[in-house]
């Protein structure tokens, strides 16, 4: 088994010198880091950081705020650097959820760029809030400031050997209000490097656009690192809309891309757009769920020299699973793929493994599958079974071995590519002092593949929607937003008082089936 | 296109706008940003171009990404009115 840890790969890689990250705004490059020099950089941050802090041998956890900039690669790169375990937090998160994370995750450092520390409300409101963490702010090259008492000892006492090996955390939406904190080892994030490249094989003249939040382990490990690892060159850039992404790649000869089902929809619905537009893209990897039949199949069309790559994966197992190439087999559109190498995957009723063509549940075992959640040895008992992990999804494998995935074993939907959980958002919208009563439902929605409805009991009865959904503006991520709130007298319960989940979506659609997107 | 007709078009895509971002309309001035004022995301980004699309009836372009639109209520009024015949 191989040991490299990604402290010491980021040490002593061989970077292709002419490669590294570009910034770019509206399409064209505004700033330019080769991967040595920000790897160096990076290294000079952790060595200044220990110094101000004392930080020693043990590790010691840093929340890293990400923008899609060069300098908040680098100080996540820093904190591996320094010994640390990195949080990687999406960009857009709200500032009440981080204090939700900061008060349960207990983290020694918060890393953030000016303009996050702004909308904080300055260091001193955070470190009122954060009252154990350091805080460094990231104003640009070689200028970041400790904010917090010096010369502290960052090492964590009594830490857990599972804790000792983790090299990164990454933040899940979970069904209770909080994240889950997915620890995985070095050998998870090496293994699953590995496995990717395998299978996508990018090469050093390559160049990946990179616009999906730094926060999932889908764009970290598989964009991120796997561009750095195949000496590929990486372009930052915001994506509002997917002919924007027809531009950037046309404008900057992008030859990869990673993007979810909601974005190949609307840029498969727009037809104003013909090949040799996306003519420099080679392949495109389509994550976080499953697209239509007819629009990967359209898509193979219209982009006549692109590889088209499906894939199936979660955060806890680091994350890719399952992948294939589309071209190379078309009949199967419905798919997620084939295992990757050193994957086994299981399909289980209650008791034992399924045939061939039946559907269960999907266990999977191979050298990327966590080492457990963070704070949560229950919920990790639970999933990190003698038969591999449970991934709480349904599916079967065909005659070929290729994966279908075909639902879920909880309430988790999937909007946009975000599995997001019902339990979740009730719980912040029942603390809205007029909400009595809350059940959250979902309903299939052409753009996003799920459309997120809230049913709430007010009190009083005359509250505006418009003011609960300013609220849900201020408590929950842009994904998690309902994206209707509708005002009911009850919600139906079991006998033993719980939601009556089976019963939301046809009592919805009774109501509103006008407004039903199918 | 009389002036009828570019009222007409203000008025519907303030209402547009107001559906997607939850906000009542009456409260909607040209002057704010989407973004900053009106609190509109990635998500519902892509949500009221297709909106606007459809209640248009007009196809967005890939010259249509210009930085020049979308950025307040003014500037999506001008684009829409741009793309819809007289």
């Amino acid at each position: 088994m191989n040991t490299t840890t990604l402290k010491s790969w980021l040490q002593s890689h061989r970077w292709n010198e002419e490669a590294g990250v570009y910034e770019t705004d509206n399409g064209n490059v505004t700033n330019f880091l080769s991967y040595k020099d920000m790897i160096h950089e990076a290294e000079q941050w952790a060595s200044g950081w220990r110094k101000e802090l004392g930080a020693g041998d043990s590790p010691f956890i840093a929340l890293v705020w990400m923008d899609q900039s060069i300098y908040s690669l680098t100080s996540l790169f820093a904190v591996i650097l320094a010994g640390g375990i990195p949080v990687p937090l999406h960009e857009y998160t709200v500032p009440d959820e981080v204090i939700r994370i900061v008060k349960w995750m207990e983290p020694d450092l918060i890393i953030l760029p000016s303009s996050k520390l702004q909308h904080m409300g300055g260091e001193l409101q955070l470190m009122d809030k954060c009252k154990r963490c350091h805080i460094i702010e990231i104003d640009g090259k070689d200028r970041w400031h400790i904010y917090g008492e010096p010369k502290v000892h960052l090492e964590r006492e009594g830490i857990s050997s599972q804790l000792n090996q983790t090299a990164i955390i990454f933040l899940s939406s979970g069904s209770t209000g909080l994240p889950k904190g997915i620890m995985l080892s070095d050998a998870n994030m090496m293994a699953n490097l590995r496995q990717i490249q395998s299978a996508v094989k990018l090469g050093a003249k390559d160049r990946v656009l990179l616009f999906k939040s730094l926060g999932y382990s889908s764009t970290f490990t598989g964009e991120l690192l796997l561009a750095m690892f195949a000496g590929a060159s990486i372009y930052l850039c915001s994506i509002r809309h997917p002919l924007e992404l027809i531009r950037w790649v046309d404008k900057l000869q992008i030859t990869y891309v990673c993007t979810v089902p909601a974005l190949i929809t609307a840029l498969d619905k727009n037809r104003s757009w013909s090949f040799p537009s996306m003519g420099s893209l080679m392949k495109l990897l389509i994550i976080g769920g499953k697209s239509a039949h007819n629009t990967v199949e359209s898509l193979l069309l219209r982009l006549p020299s692109t590889q088209i790559m499906l894939c199936y994966g979660l955060t806890e197992a680091a994350p890719r699973v399952c992948i294939f190439t589309l071209n190379d087999a078309p009949d199967k559109a419905g798919a997620s793929g084939l295992p990757l190498d050193g994957v086994v995957l299981q399909i289980r009723d209650d008791s034992q493994e399924v045939e061939a063509g039946t559907t269960g549940e999907i266990y999977v075992q191979g050298p990327n599958v966590m080492l457990g959640y963070y704070k949560d040895e229950v919920r990790s008992k639970a999933v990190l079974t003698e038969h591999g992990l449970r991934t709480n999804d349904i599916g079967y494998v065909d005659d070929d071995g290729y994966l279908y995935v075909t639902g879920r074993v909880d309430n988790a939907m999937n909007v946009g590519g975000h599995t997001l959980y019902p339990e979740a958002i009730e719980l912040v919208l029942s603390i809205h002092p007029m909400i009595d009563e809350v059940a959250v439902l979902s309903i299939e929605d052409v753009n996003w593949g799920e459309r997120i409805i809230a049913l709430v009991v007010c009190n009083p009865e005359n509250i505006g929607e418009q003011e609960l959904h300013s609220y849900c503006q201020h408590k929950l991520q842009p994904a998690q937003r309902p994206k209707e709130i509708v005002i009911v007298p009850t919600i139906p319960k079991t006998r033993s008082g719980k939601i009556n989940r089976a019963v939301l979506k046809p009592l919805y659609l009774e109501v509103h089936h006008d407004k039903y997107v199918h | 296109m009389t002036n009828t007709s570019i009222d007409s078009i203000q008025t519907k895509v303030v209402h547009v706008i107001a559906k997607i971002v939850k906000k009542n309309a009456e409260n909607i001035v040209d002057d704010h940003q989407l973004i900053e004022d009106l609190g509109l995301d990635s998500l519902l980004f892509l949500d009221l171009l297709a909106e606007l699309e459809s209640e248009f009836g007009f196809e967005l372009s890939i010259d249509d990404f210009d930085p020049e639109y979308f950025h307040s209520v003014r500037s999506t009024v001008v684009f829409v009115k741009d793309r819809v015949p007289a």
